[in-house]
């Protein structure tokens, strides 16, 4: 295999993780079980009310 | 069951008041300087504005011409009112979300604050005296360059360590797109000054890929410093201070994911639509075209995302100073992250490219999105770090106007001076001949440079309105105990 062949094949195997990669993640993401750890998570910024120094 | 040990956690951490003591002062330090260059930056870009318009302002020196103010002008307001608002932000956020002080306590932090300004004051000085690489938002030379690769090394090494020592279990979605900042500017800048100085110790060189080559590297770098400096960071910044100063959380965060995820997958491809029709191979260019394109959604996806998270609460718009400033940024970002891929297809491009248009997109992203959002995490911010109610919500209103007028007055400007230009230059008459001189684009670019310049007045005149709010926050501010400044301005 020539370096033009390999570079091409390195090229559609990127191509094809990257697709199932975001896929993937998409199902992950929308997973109905998942709902509830996301809200959770999404709450983090409103729980860390606790100020510096006791303010 | 982990929801409630954690809730029973941190409840329990509050109530004995052992609450993690947050390293403050470097984000009180990043917050002033950011109000600082803010306003320097908008002053140089309101003096080069004016010098296009009168050209005798350019006052016959080197040093006040306009090829060395404009890299201190860009460099000003870029890197440093946002990468010192970015500083703030960061060290902010990720203290709070990961309920942990900084990795390395104060001491990294302020290494990375104080090397960062350095970086900011060898830049400028450098343009001043004609010391550049002449690449366009990479020109610092090679030994600022050096510099600033160290300082950003420990800035990783304090956010990351932070990170790591986390007390809350997830990462919050802010953070993601604030360490996609750190890595992805960090490669960037290593990988487009990869450069040999001409001389033992002397200040300039020259980068060792070369042509077409040197070309793509540096749009490259130049594209995704908007993606990953002006809008991944940004977006940080977003997914945090709106959810904080609306009170609720995020809209989705499923969509927050998706969002991340996709934007940093496509901008990386986008920086070839900035050398269309030029020696680079025609495929890159459609392929830069193709991924700007396609950036359109996630950019749309986070803007609704930004949006909707108001959603039941829009009432604030009208009592709050922070989300006043976020929420309409998050509108700009939605404007502007249209009209870019618009302008990134080629056929748009030919008329587009090289003209004010061009100028005035890039100022509906940087004074629209990214100034307005870091107005308004400094409206949330500089209250609760000083613990000061905000002096006057009069003078936000004031801000909030005349910077507004500032901005629509400047991009519609660019607009009609930008396309009138392009059209121009490409008018052929009856014979084949080009209809118009460079020249007669020039005159008939003049009123729109002085409105342009008229803009600037008005963005730069809201900095200064906002400035004297904070410096009369921060010394004559009723003291509060609440950390939550809408509780006072409403």
């Amino acid at each position: 295999m020539d370096k033009q062949e390999m570079m091409s094949l390195i090229g559609s195997v990127q191509m094809v993780w990257l697709v199932v990669f975001f896929a993937g993640l998409i199902v992950w993401a929308f997973w109905p079980s998942r709902r509830a750890e996301m809200d959770r998570n999404s709450r983090i910024p409103l729980r860390d009310d606790h100020d510096v120094n006791g303010r | 069951m982990a929801l409630a040990a954690t809730a029973s956690g941190e409840s329990a951490r509050a109530a004995s008041g052992a609450v993690p003591a947050y390293n403050d002062d470097v984000v009180r330090a990043a917050a002033i300087a950011t109000i600082f260059w803010g306003c320097v930056g908008f002053l140089v870009g309101v003096v080069i504005a004016s010098q296009l318009a009168f050209p005798v302002l350019n006052l016959g020196l080197e040093w006040t011409s306009f090829g060395r103010l404009r890299p201190l002008h860009t460099s000003a307001v870029i890197f440093a009112f946002g990468g010192n608002a970015l500083l703030a932000a960061s060290f902010y956020i990720v203290q709070r979300t990961c309920r942990t002080e900084l990795f390395m306590g104060s001491a990294g932090a302020w290494f990375v604050f104080w090397g960062y300004q350095l970086f900011i004051v060898m830049a400028a000085l450098g343009y001043v005296m004609g010391i550049t690489s002449g690449k366009e938002y990479a020109e610092p030379e090679w030994f600022v360059d050096l510099w600033l690769t160290i300082v950003w090394v420990v800035y990783l090494v304090v956010y990351a360590g932070t990170l790591m020592k986390r007390k809350e279990p997830h990462i919050y979605v802010a953070n993601w797109f604030l360490l996609a900042f750190i890595i992805t500017i960090a490669m960037l800048h290593i990988g487009n000054n990869i450069q040999l100085p001409v001389s033992f110790l002397g200040w300039k060189s020259y980068t060792v890929p070369s042509g077409v080559q040197d070309a793509m590297i540096q749009w490259w770098y130049g594209h995704n410093a908007v993606g990953f400096f002006l809008t991944a960071g940004f977006l940080g910044m977003m997914y945090y201070f709106i959810p904080k100063a609306a009170n609720r959380p995020v809209y989705s965060y499923r969509l927050s994911i998706v969002h991340f995820w996709a934007l940093v997958f496509l901008y990386i491809w986008a920086g070839p639509h900035h050398l269309h029709y030029t020696a680079l191979p025609d495929w890159a260019q459609t392929l830069g075209m193709t991924f700007s394109v396609m950036l359109w959604m996630p950019s749309w996806g986070g803007m609704i995302n930004g949006l909707m998270t108001l959603s039941g609460a829009w009432d604030k718009l009208r009592t709050d100073a922070s989300l006043r400033f976020s929420v309409t940024a998050v509108a700009f970002y939605g404007m502007s992250t249209f009209e870019g891929p618009m302008m990134s297809i080629k056929a748009v491009n030919a008329l587009s490219h090289y003209t004010d248009w061009t100028i005035g997109h890039v100022h509906s992203g940087a004074m629209g999105w990214v100034g307005f959002v870091s107005f308004g995490m400094l409206y949330y911010l500089v209250p609760v770090l000083w613990g000061r109610t905000l002096y006057s919500t009069r003078l936000v209103a004031w801000h909030f106007w005349i910077a507004t007028l500032g901005i629509v007055l400047y991009i519609t400007a660019m607009w009609v001076s930008g396309i009138m230009q392009g059209l121009m230059w490409r008018a052929y008459d009856e014979y084949g001949f080009l209809q118009y001189s460079f020249v007669e684009t020039v005159a008939a670019m003049h009123p729109f440079y002085v409105i342009r310049a008229l803009g600037g007045v008005l963005y730069l005149v809201g900095a200064l309105i906002m400035a004297y709010n904070f410096y009369k926050t921060i010394t004559a501010g009723a003291p509060v105990r609440v950390s939550v400044p809408q509780a006072a301005a409403a």
